[in-house]
């Protein structure tokens, strides 16, 4: 096994898979492949999968009202800042994920446009006068990065911490 | 207080009385028997017409005009005013056994015309002495054609404009049409203290050069203040219908010329005219937005203050701030720093500067060393502001300091509760000093001095996603504060409170606001004109967040500047309590 992580963008990540995915369909089972080179990257590439598809459901979960508690590894594991109502990923701007050499943990990083809404709830003058013009609150859009750790478990990958890099 | 017409207090700390529809009805008998008074004669060639406007919310209302100065609306008889600018003529009446008035504009050319019903008591006003006013847009029934589709309309165009007007009546007054919805307007001559004041206000577009322009001083004395402007001549007919500090009527019309001082930038979209307020949802008649800040202030006394303060209900530089959500860092820069400031007939202060957010000050030299949270920002490199409080000064005391450290200059923005008007309302006062300390030069008798360098101008503050406003320096007295729609960049409601200006450098400025009766901050920036960014303090106690001292930062976008020294005296700094 690599003593370095690979790394991949999301090219590469699409090219491996696609390279991967027609012997896969293929010749399916895994013990097909000879030999424990060839086992080992098809796991990594599992669960380079795995990973990937829990960012998406992740990033579904946060534009809607789903509970993300089924795949996330602790209660503070998430903290994106007060007030996201909308994210969405960047897909003008490559994203990594980085596996970890014992397959156990990963990161990954993308760009996004989030949509953040602001209430305007406090006592300052400004607050006050935006409240009696009927301005309430502010929707606004940022350009964040998310930098998300993921962590394998018996039953499977879960995000460990998400934040806005 | 004895009554005073124009008070010789700043309008928030006059108490105006709370006439009734009663009181109000006998002062106007006269008037709307007689009709408005004026310098110069009034016309009279309506004699004989009979005008019936369609409007497109009010009917259709007629007035029919007799010999001399006699109008006859809805069955009653009595006198009106009428002045004409070009071709569009302004009438003004009472009617009789009422507390109701009329005032029209009617473009003789278009036949459009535009009403304004205007009435005391029952609301929405929550003052009875404060006049009410619904703007009804139609035309001029008459002829056999087609009735005509136009209509004069609120418009965006004038926000930004200014300009110093005098009446026949030598009165003269500066107008900042500073938004949509509000006006700024600094009397020359009836108040003596060079302050300016903000109120709401009708901008109605007549035709591309004429416009209708109505002010109502909210909050204060009630009176209208409106007059039909002509923007390429500058000169104004109007008229004044209300009742002044000491309760009497005013209603007279005029005519005026003006000075015209420019139109700052607007910040809507480039395209977008649009100039409908933003709705009140089952509105009344006549309802709109205007800002009571007084009303909604929170008002506490020593005692609740003190006991919110000994409960530790302070907060120094420890949350973040809304006003500075798009400020710089704090800077470190002081950090194991000493030096003493000593001000003009003030206090001695002595700083020891332990860490970046950390200070122990001395104050005469007496008593121990005491410990103070602070923050500083280095605004230009050797310039900085920071702040902390005075724990234990009876007033809850605040120092905001600009140290010059390269010219060896400090002032210092002395902030304090219990005003003699509301314990939690921050006054403040300004302190000009010298910085002694190793290597610092010594300035000699140099000080920092007031400026006017930015009387008039006006900037934008973008101080986080949707927080944003705008400051007019409107006199070197006075700084006042528009705020925007975030979406639209239309400027709406505005207030205004005192101000003070130090020139700290050129190109760096220290100022500050006080929110009088009106949620009791003092505001501070120190603004850096080359990079347009600032870096200031708030300095705040209420019922809620209990005393506060929190970051102010913005980028700045310079909006423009009116030059208007020449209106100001020399002492028109000088502010009165």
């Amino acid at each position: 096994m690599s003593e370095n992580p690979i790394s991949t963008d999301r090219r590469s990540f699409l090219k491996t898979s696609a390279l991967v995915a027609a012997p896969l369909a293929a010749a399916a089972p895994v013990a097909a492949f000879a030999g424990d080179d060839s086992r080992a990257k098809l796991a990594r590439l599992e669960d380079e999968r795995a990973v990937e598809a829990l960012q998406r459901k992740f990033l579904r979960h946060l534009n809607g009202t789903a509970d993300c508690g089924e795949f996330i590894a602790s209660s503070d594991a998430v903290d994106l800042g007060e007030g996201l109502r909308a994210i969405a990923e960047d897909l003008g701007h490559e994203a990594s994920l980085s596996l970890a050499d014992d397959g156990l943990s990963a990161t990954a990083r993308c760009s996004c446009r989030i949509e953040r809404e602001t209430e305007f709830t406090g006592d300052t003058t400004l607050e006050r006068m935006a409240r009696f013009e009927g301005l309430g609150s502010h929707r606004h859009e940022e350009r964040a990065v998310l930098a998300t750790q993921f962590v394998k478990r018996k039953d499977g990958w879960r995000i460990a911490g998400a934040r806005f890099a | 207080m004895a009554l005073e017409a124009y008070p010789s207090v700043p309008l928030f700390r006059y108490p105006y009385t709370e006439l009734t529809e009663a009181q109000i009805a006998a002062k106007l008998a006269p008037a709307a028997e007689g009709g408005p008074g004026s310098k110069g004669a009034l016309e009279t060639d309506l004699a004989g017409t009979t005008l019936r406007i369609v409007t497109d919310g009010a009917g259709t209302l007629a007035w029919q005009f007799g010999p001399g100065n006699r109008v006859t609306h809805d069955g009653a008889t009595g006198g009106y005013g009428a002045l004409t600018l070009d071709h569009v003529t302004l009438i003004s009446h009472v009617v009789p056994n009422s507390t109701r008035a009329w005032a029209i504009a009617w473009d003789r050319h278009s036949n459009l015309a535009t009403v304004l019903e205007l009435w005391w008591g029952g609301g929405p006003a929550p003052h009875t002495r404060e006049i009410n006013r619904a703007v009804w847009h139609g035309y001029v029934q008459g002829g056999d054609g087609d009735a005509p589709t136009e209509r004069h309309a609120p418009t965006i165009r004038m926000e930004g404009r200014g300009y110093a007007w005098t009446e026949d009546t030598g009165l003269r007054t500066i107008e900042y049409c500073c938004s949509y919805t509000y006006t700024h307007w600094v009397e020359l001559d009836r108040l003596d203290d060079s302050r300016g004041y903000s109120a709401p206000a009708d901008y109605i577009q007549l035709t591309e050069d004429l416009y209708l322009f109505a002010r109502v001083e909210a909050e204060f004395s009630g009176l209208l203040h409106m007059y039909v402007l002509d923007s390429n001549r500058l000169q104004s007919v109007g008229v004044r219908l209300g009742f002044n500090g000491a309760d009497e009527l005013e209603y007279y019309m005029f005519k005026g010329t003006a000075e015209w001082l420019g139109q700052n930038a607007r910040f809507q979209r480039l395209g977008d005219f649009t100039a409908a307020p933003i709705p009140i949802e089952n509105a009344k008649k006549g309802e709109r937005r205007i800002y009571r800040p007084l009303a909604t202030m929170d008002k506490m006394t020593p005692a609740e203050v003190d006991a919110s303060i000994a409960a530790g209900n302070v907060h120094v530089f420890d949350r973040p701030s809304g006003m500075a959500g798009n400020g710089t860092p704090p800077s470190g820069a002081l950090a194991t720093k000493s030096f003493a400031v000593e001000y003009d007939g003030g206090p001695k202060m002595e700083y020891r500067f332990v860490s970046n957010d950390l200070l122990q000050w001395k104050k005469d030299g007496q008593g121990d060393w005491r410990q103070a949270r602070y923050n500083a920002w280095e605004v230009m490199p050797g310039a900085f502001i920071f702040g902390h409080l005075l724990q234990g000064e009876p007033n809850h005391d605040c120092h905001i300091v600009v140290a010059d450290l390269d010219a060896g200059l400090a002032t210092n923005y002395h902030g304090f509760l219990n005003t003699p008007y509301f314990a939690n309302e921050a006054g403040a006062e300004t302190l000009f000093g010298k910085i002694v300390g190793q290597g610092i030069p010594d300035p000699g008798r140099r000080r920092h001095e007031r400026t006017r360098d930015l009387l008039g101008r006006a900037f934008t503050w973008e101080y986080s996603p949707g927080l944003n406003s705008m400051h007019l320096y409107s006199t070197p007295n006075t700084t006042s504060w528009i705020i925007p729609n975030a979406q639209t960049g239309h400027f709406g409601t505005e207030w205004s409170g005192t101000g003070d200006f130090v020139k700290i450098r050129d190109g760096l400025y220290f100022a500050r606001w006080c929110e009088e009766a009106c949620n009791g901050t003092l505001g501070t920036l120190l603004l850096n004109m080359r990079t347009m960014h600032d870096a200031g303090i708030g300095y705040h106690m209420g019922k809620n967040g209990g005393l506060s001292m929190s970051p102010v930062g913005a980028p700045a976008r310079h909006a423009g500047k009116f030059e208007v020294g020449k209106y100001f005296g020399p002492d028109a700094w000088r502010t009165k309590p």
